[in-house]
């Protein structure tokens, strides 16, 4: 064979070297990252928002202004990201995802405070992403409202983080824009769940995770409550203009149409709200009354104030 | 050395073809990448489901292979119309312009010339006048050129008795597979790293099967190019051959005047090595007009024109009698095999194979027999598959059943919105079929082993399955105080999505068999059946 040159050589390295780092890149997070501190209570964590009306968007914001508006919260400049539940291949009236009015109202305040870039991110089930983004809706509202909207759908876009207070699990993983965020929004829909009774916030906090299978080996309930002791939103916004009665999570099941969405700090309290609306006590509700006892929030809505408006 | 003089074209056809036939070159080989890219879904919000990014049809380079189309329609006895409408073009331009396609169109002969460009650059292939290297000499050779008219005739023997080899060796479809199981996965890298670019997938990596298979193919191929140009071409290809066949009596030749010299410099530029030692004569079935031979005369003398000059034309075959029988022997045999193979063994009731459980085939595939024989292999439907779910067939279906599409569940699902492979596929050996019809196309049903199931054998909170399904087909029942879950068959597709997602690992609890797969039923009485569900 003739001797290699060292052009031909410099040209083979390069390729494969480029090829190797590409590989290399994907699937490595920064091991331990710490979750992020909650910025301390910019809105009051005895309170919880419950605004009733027709049209999404507009009680959307009179449940963030009982609160005391989105300007406590968003700072000019501050990144905020967004994470619906939008999980799967349905659309809106299937009421299986977050609806894409509350998610367009909260970014339009967000902008409206000052936040320089909003991200509406989730880690899907159904693929592909492209297609679950468009039919949900979310894709269309979030770039409407000028945010930017993507899926967490590889291993490249989660750290792990550390869980001191977890029981079942003492580390897991998040995605990453979460952890960096300045102002971390959960905008759960409020839907029935045949493994968890319900799915309201911090079952939607699971879609922050990389690997979900892992919970459902463990014992799921546990693991929502010890995740819920890491990862803390900001606020929290659960969707219950139209809710799953049946067939949840994905649906299609039968739905009812309530007309409200609720906003609160405390996501314990917003969840035994949500529970309500099924008919069940939050007691009944596993994760809900694990999180309680692990001192994430307050179960009993007597000793909640509840904002109607 | 030709005076100067001499060289100003009395004919400046020569240089002006050699450069157009490159351009053509660059142009159709553009568009084969182009067509490759495109196959991709783009999620169309009127649709409500995943539509192609290519207007232009994406298979347009295996409609025009009359190859695959004659084979295709022998073994299967039908007209399948894309493939007739747009391939008989090219046989009627052969029969009349020559084998023109292997030098002006084909993707992997421009593969092969810019192999030779780039990595042969340098190597000799002899020099001009009566000593050219021996490799080059040997490889001129009558005997090995003739193995592809050799492989032809076992492959059209084989189409009348029912099976289409063509894809085994069919130049587009190495090029394509090679493309889709080797370099694409390659190129969604950088999804996997999140990094987004355009006509990528944007949240799938992919992986294949037998990656490494189509690509040593398709390397070994460029590689042979050390023992001379385009070695395949010369050799091994039967859409050569079939193309060469054809071009017997073409009116466009090679002119030699008189005025040569003798001088030999056409013979080592000659991509075929189709001139014989006197460099007036040629033999016509393995020109492909690259024009290369026109430019290098010093004597002006060379020329491809239309013409029916018989001077120096060669267009009979010195193909040995023995070895046809043979040849044709050969493709009674692996038809007979084909049918005798275990993947052949079918059950009664459904005719599934015994062959693999685990045989599932996309929406829309014909019945199994006649799906086999009219799949090209063309690998575009496993490209297009938003989930990366269909892989390449290698042992499931047997030896005439290899790279054949199956949905393997624990790498995608068949997603519910979605029915792209159906629309790339030329052939319809997938079928076309709307969205709207999913929820009755059975693939396979889904089974729970309960042995493996956490929710059965240790009562966790575990209803992925439940979860998932787009069909409503897993349902969930209370036994012993929990809730545990069943599969409702009449509504059970076995699209995957629960195999796929399921939390046992690396094989999953609920898996989906070949069992339910309702191919040989119509739609009308898969519909039927759908409807004997128990409602909710």
């Amino acid at each position: 064979m003739e001797k290699m040159d060292r052009r031909e050589f410099l040209g083979a390295v390069a390729a494969i070297g480029a090829a190797l780092f590409v590989a290399g890149c994907s699937g490595k997070g920064d091991a331990g990252a710490e979750a992020p501190a909650p910025r301390g209570p910019k809105f009051d964590a005895g309170t919880i928002a419950v605004a009733s009306g027709k049209d999404p968007a507009k009680i959307t914001r009179s449940a963030v202004d009982a609160l005391g508006g989105m300007g406590k919260l968003v700072k000019k400049g501050d990144f905020v990201v967004v994470k619906p539940n939008i999980a799967w291949n349905q659309s809106p009236d299937i009421a299986a995802t977050t609806n894409p009015a509350v998610v367009g109202e909260i970014i339009r305040m967000c902008k409206e405070a000052g936040a320089s870039r909003i991200l509406v991110v989730d880690h899907l089930i159904d693929k592909p992403a492209e297609m679950v983004l468009g039919l949900t809706g979310i894709m269309a509202a979030g770039e409407a409202a000028g945010a930017d909207v993507s899926a967490a759908q590889n291993e490249a876009d989660y750290r792990t983080i550390e869980i001191p207070k977890g029981k079942a699990i003492q580390s897991d993983t998040c995605i990453k824009d979460i952890l960096k965020a300045d102002v971390f929004i959960n905008v759960p829909i409020a839907k029935v769940h045949d493994a968890t009774r319900v799915t309201l916030g911090m079952k939607n906090l699971m879609g922050c995770n990389w690997d979900r299978q892992a919970w459902h080996r463990s014992t799921l309930d546990q693991c929502i409550a010890d995740y819920a002791t890491a990862v803390r939103p900001d606020l929290i916004i659960l969707d219950a203009n139209r809710i799953l009665l049946t067939g949840g999570p994905k649906g299609p099941g039968k739905t009812k149409d309530v007309g409200q969405v609720i906003a609160g700090v405390d996501p314990v309290a917003v969840d035994a709200y949500g529970a309500t609306l099924f008919g069940f006590k939050p007691v009944e509700v596993g994760h809900i009354r694990l999180a309680n006892e692990m001192g994430v929030g307050e179960i009993d809505l007597d000793k909640v104030k509840i904002k109607q408006v | 050395m030709t005076p100067e003089s001499q060289r100003t074209p009395t004919s400046p056809k020569g240089p002006r073809m050699e450069n157009l036939r490159r351009v053509v070159q660059v142009l159709c080989f553009a568009a084969f990448v182009y067509l490759f890219v495109m196959t991709i879904g783009r999620f169309d919000f009127n649709a409500k489901s995943n539509v192609l990014m290519s207007k232009a049809p994406i298979d347009t380079f295996f409609r025009i292979d009359p190859l695959l189309g004659i084979t295709t329609m022998v073994a299967t006895r039908s007209i399948i119309r894309v493939m007739l409408i747009y391939g008989l073009p090219i046989v009627l331009l052969t029969i009349v312009a020559g084998r023109f396609f292997c030098g002006w169109i084909c993707p992997l002969g421009t593969a092969l010339d810019a192999t030779d460009t780039v990595f042969f650059r340098k190597r000799k292939r002899g020099t001009p006048g009566s000593e050219w290297n021996a490799e080059e000499r040997r490889s001129r050779n009558r005997g090995a050129r003739n193995i592809k008219f050799y492989i032809l005739g076992a492959m059209l023997i084989a189409a009348l008795f029912g099976s289409q080899l063509a894809y085994l060796m069919d130049p587009i479809t190495i090029i394509t597979r090679a493309f889709t199981f080797a370099a694409f996965p390659i190129a969604t890298l950088l999804t996997g790293a999140g990094i987004k670019v355009p006509y990528l997938p944007d949240d799938v990596q992919y992986f294949f099967r037998f990656n490494f298979l189509a690509a040593a193919i398709f390397i070994g191929i460029l590689a042979a190019n050390a023992i001379s140009r385009r070695w395949w071409c010369r050799n091994l290809c039967p859409l050569g051959a079939l193309l060469g066949l054809l071009s017997r009596f073409s009116i466009v030749r090679r002119i030699v005047k008189s005025d040569c010299i003798g001088c030999k410099r056409c013979i080592p530029d000659c991509k075929m090595g189709a001139i014989l030692d006197d460099p007036t004569q040629y033999q016509a079935p393995e020109c492909i007009y690259c024009y290369s031979c026109t430019p290098v005369c010093p004597s002006l003398s060379t020329r491809i024109v239309p013409s029916l000059a018989s001077e120096g034309y060669h267009a009979e075959l010195d193909l040995n009698r023995r070895r046809v029988f043979q040849a044709a022997g050969l493709g009674v045999l692996v038809a007979a095999l084909g049918r005798t193979n275990v993947a052949a063994k079918t059950t009664r009731a459904s005719k599934l194979k015994t062959s693999s459980q685990f045989l599932i085939r996309p929406p829309g595939a014909l019945p199994e027999d006649e799906f086999v024989d009219r799949c090209l292999r063309c690998s575009e439907c496993m490209k297009v598959c938003p989930t990366n779910g269909l892989q390449p067939a290698l042992t499931e279906a047997g030896f005439e059943g290899i790279w054949t599409p199956v949905l393997v569940p624990r790498i995608g699902e068949c997603t519910r919105q979605c029915n792209l492979c159906s629309q790339v596929c030329s052939s319809q050996a997938i079928q076309p079929f709307e969205i709207k019809e999913k929820p009755h196309i059975y693939l396979g049903t889904a089974v729970i082993d309960r042995s493996q199931c956490i929710a059965w054998n240790s009562d966790k909170q575990c209803l992925v399955c439940d979860e998932c399904c787009s069909y409503r087909a897993v349902i969930w029942k209370t036994v012993e105080g929990v809730r545990r879950p069943f599969v409702e068959e009449h509504k059970c597709v076995g699209c995957g999505i629960c195999e796929n997602v399921c939390p046992i690992q690396p094989a999953a609890a609920i898996r989906v068999f070949a069992f339910g797969d309702t191919r040989t039923l119509s739609r009308k009485a898969q519909k039927a059946y759908f409807d004997q569900a128990p409602t909710e």
